[in-house]
């Protein structure tokens, strides 16, 4: 049997290469990942996957509004939302902006006179909500100008009903206090001072990032049904940094024993196996981008881990081909009996592995736990990727090798070339293995 | 050849001294169980001076978050970290504990912040229990399909799956003394490296009986002990070999790795040794003290001489 694994398709890769990136997770480059729960509103008891499509189209819109290169939206279950924003600076802003109801409503405090500003709304009568506008914007006000204050405000502009509703209040309620509540908390209470039909400003306390946040809100409308966030998580960009560069030097220490360790322990074969690991290093890495794999800091620990046991089934092929070489077989022999007899130990241990991986894979499916998928993947990869090239390409090469070899090396038996396979110098002159201790013990 | 099934006593010491501490600290500490599994919020600050936790801690409290824990890392260049774990906080109330501790620090980072509901608790929880249920009706289904071919498989199971207890045990175990003394953890990557180390561990001693058997089959061996030994000798090159390179590599990630999944190599790393110690020292031998056993029990009963093997 001849397996070719060609360098041509490597190079097919390399070619492909511009379209494909690594794609790294929130732990690697920072950001954050926020869980959300939708919640039946008041009067109903399920939400339907209408309201699903509604709360992802609107929580797409207002991400899309901070600019996030690579945001993931994805609904999870029939009632979770899952928000993924890679390399985003302001997290706890984009938390509450994309977690909020984000329902404006104007007030009618004429009830209710000694209402203020953080008091929740309850059943006070609302005249226009944020569905009635058309636009809104961050302004400034200019201190000392009628109504403004000092910082950011929110300029507003009403459509014909909102411009309707709110002339036709205003103009019969001059005198008596307005409120404008965001989700059920008031945010301004105001005095009507005259007739106000189709623009105005809420210039409550705000900083400039919740002005932002609130006319996000208000450009891509309220959220059907309420939101709560369930879960968080949120890597500053100096960690992630921080872990890809660790990652790495651990990688190549990690790898560079290996290399070693095979080199100096099994010498030719362990060159070979060592070759070997080198693609399948660029193999693994090609799955990677192609699949894509997104590579978390657990990912990358189960790409090096298995570095280490990419070379396993080398270690158990070499043993065996060693016992094949002191028994006296030749090199070809030797080989090929190494090789074929090793495969079921390879293949019981990688299935092990395969199988732990699914699991894993399957476990890992929750929020909390999500950092498992990775390491699930990459392991299972490296699993694969490295029974094929720790098998057949170290085959390959060993059979290539051994050909430029001269017959008469071949046989073992006092051949120069025993160091090179990790041989005694000496062929043993003990009685086969185990009959000495069975004599001592008898 | 090496006489290792002789020293066995001493290995099941070995076993013994690690393992019986790890129980005693299971049954009177617990574990430590993470914002995974229990809910709560996890905040990590990275100061530019030393800080004293107990400081960190009254600056949580005077913004009235109560039942935070604050452990701090070792101080580098001048710089020091401090992870707190508090219940479910919102993002309210992590805006203000940050101004709060800006006031009293200068300049603090935010290095990472995760926040669990209690609710993604329970399912994660209920998650992990499925899983290692999982992992374990699947292991079993394998050692049955792997000894298939053996006379008394069920006790080259039983032999196995008590080696993989032996590993499980040890790491729990010490994971629970690793938690009173530097307050490690459990987690879901903890879950993730005792089921790798399960596998690790299974495949190890799979590997090993199956030369047994080879051996039982050739009769290479005098007696069942001398096969026993005879298999391990031969096996124990391979062995420590595929065990070392892979915990070189975890090493180098324990070592030079980020700092946020060492707990979870150390499970790999600890897992893995255990695994191969047990599946070359525990499991065989007690293959060995099984057949013993079994052999006096038979000359016992009927006169003797028979030699106890395949």
């Amino acid at each position: 049997m001849y397996i070719d694994l060609p360098g041509a398709r490597e190079i097919k890769f390399l070619g492909i290469d511009k379209q494909i990136s690594t794609h790294r997770g929130l732990d690697l480059q920072g950001g954050i990942a926020i869980l959300l729960k939708a919640s039946p509103p008041a009067g109903r008891t399920t939400i339907t996957s209408d309201d699903m499509d509604a709360v992802q189209t609107i929580v797409t819109q207002r991400v899309n509004a901070f600019g996030v290169s690579e945001p993931q939206i994805q609904q999870q279950g029939s009632d979770h939302l899952l928000v993924e924003l890679p390399g985003i600076q302001d997290p706890d802003l984009a938390e509450k902006t994309i977690g909020s109801t984000g329902l404006l409503e104007w007030i009618d405090l004429s009830g209710t006179p000694n209402a203020k500003v953080g008091d929740p709304v309850t059943d006070q009568p609302v005249v226009v909500s944020g569905k009635d506008l058309t636009n809104a914007s961050v302004g400034f006000s200019q201190p000392g100008t009628s109504g403004g204050g000092t910082g950011p405000e929110i300029d507003f502009q009403f459509n014909s009903d909102g411009a309707k509703a709110f002339g036709d209040f205003t103009g019969t309620h001059v005198g008596q206090p307005l409120g404008i509540a965001l989700d059920k908390t008031l945010i301004e209470v105001a005095t009507i001072q005259s007739k106000i039909t189709d623009s105005g400003r809420i210039t409550g306390k705000f900083s400039i990032d919740e002005a932002r946040s609130i006319v996000i809100q208000l450009k891509y409308g309220s959220l059907p049904v309420p939101l709560s966030i369930e879960a968080t998580q949120s890597v500053g960009p100096t960690l992630g940094q921080d872990s890809v560069t660790r990652s790495f030097v651990a990688g190549e220490i990690g790898l560079g024993i290996v290399v070693a360790f095979m080199v100096l322990y099994y010498r030719l074969p362990g060159t070979i196996a060592a070759v070997a690991l080198g693609s399948y290093g660029v193999w693994t890495y090609a799955v990677f981008r192609m699949w894509p794999v997104v590579l978390t800091l657990a990912g990358i620990a189960g790409f090096i881990l298995s570095i280490g046991m990419a070379v396993d089934a080398n270690v158990l092929i070499f043993e065996r081909m060693k016992e094949e070489l002191r028994s006296g077989k030749t090199l070809g022999a030797a080989l090929e009996a190494g090789f074929s007899r090793a495969l079921p130990s390879i293949r019981d241990s990688n299935m092990c592995t395969v199988i732990i991986c699914i699991v894993l894979y399957y476990f890992g499916s929750n929020f909390g736990a999500s950092i498992i998928q990775g390491f699930a993947i990459t392991l299972l990869t490296g699993v694969v990727v490295s029974f094929l090239t720790a098998y057949f390409c170290s085959r390959v090469f060993l059979r290539t090798l051994i050909a430029f070899i001269p017959h008469r090396l071949h046989a073992m038996h006092g051949s120069r070339l025993r160091w090179l396979f990790g041989l005694e110098a000496k062929p043993l002159e003990r009685p086969a293995f185990g009959q000495r201790t069975a004599e001592a013990r008898a | 050849m090496a006489d290792l099934m002789g020293k066995r006593n001493w290995f099941f010491a070995l076993s013994a001294l690690i393992i019986v501490p790890g129980i005693i600290s299971l049954l009177i500490f617990h574990l430590r169980l993470g914002i995974d599994f229990t809910g709560g919020s996890r905040l990590q600050y990275r100061f530019n001076q030393t800080i004293q936790s107990a400081d960190v801690q009254s600056v949580f409290s005077a913004a009235g978050i109560q039942d935070v824990e604050v452990q701090t890392t070792i101080p580098d260049q001048g710089s020091q970290t401090a992870i707190v774990r508090a219940p479910t906080l919102d993002v309210n109330q992590i805006e203000t504990v940050e101004s709060a501790l800006q006031a009293k620090y200068g300049s603090v980072t935010r290095e990472s912040a995760d926040t669990v509901g209690p609710l993604i608790g329970q399912q994660t929880t209920r998650n992990a229990v499925v899983a290692v249920a999982a992992a374990a009706a699947i292991i079993l289904l394998y050692l049955s399909w792997a000894f298939r071919r053996l006379d008394k498989a069920w006790r080259y199971g039983t032999c196995a799956i008590i080696a993989l207890l032996h590993d499980v045990l040890v790491v729990v175990g010490l994971w629970s003394i690793f938690g009173k003394v530097f307050g490690l953890e459990v987690d879901a990557l903890f879950v993730t490296g005792v089921l790798t180390v399960v596998g690790f561990s299974v495949h190890d001693t799979v590997v090993v009986f199956d030369r047994i058997r080879e051996n039982l089959i050739k009769r290479a061996g005098a007696n069942f002990e001398t096969t026993v030994n005879n298999s391990l000798v031969q096996t124990l090159a391979r062995s420590l070999n595929t065990s070392l390179t892979v915990l070189f590599t975890l090493l180098a990630l324990l070592l030079f790795g980020g700092v946020s999944i060492r707990g979870f190599v150390l499970v790999l790393l600890i897992g893995i040794a255990s695994g191969t110690y047990s599946s070359i020292f525990n499991a065989s031998a007690l293959l060995v003290v099984w057949e013993k056993w079994d052999e006096r029990r038979r000359a016992a009963g009927r006169p003797a001489g028979r030699l106890a093997t395949a």
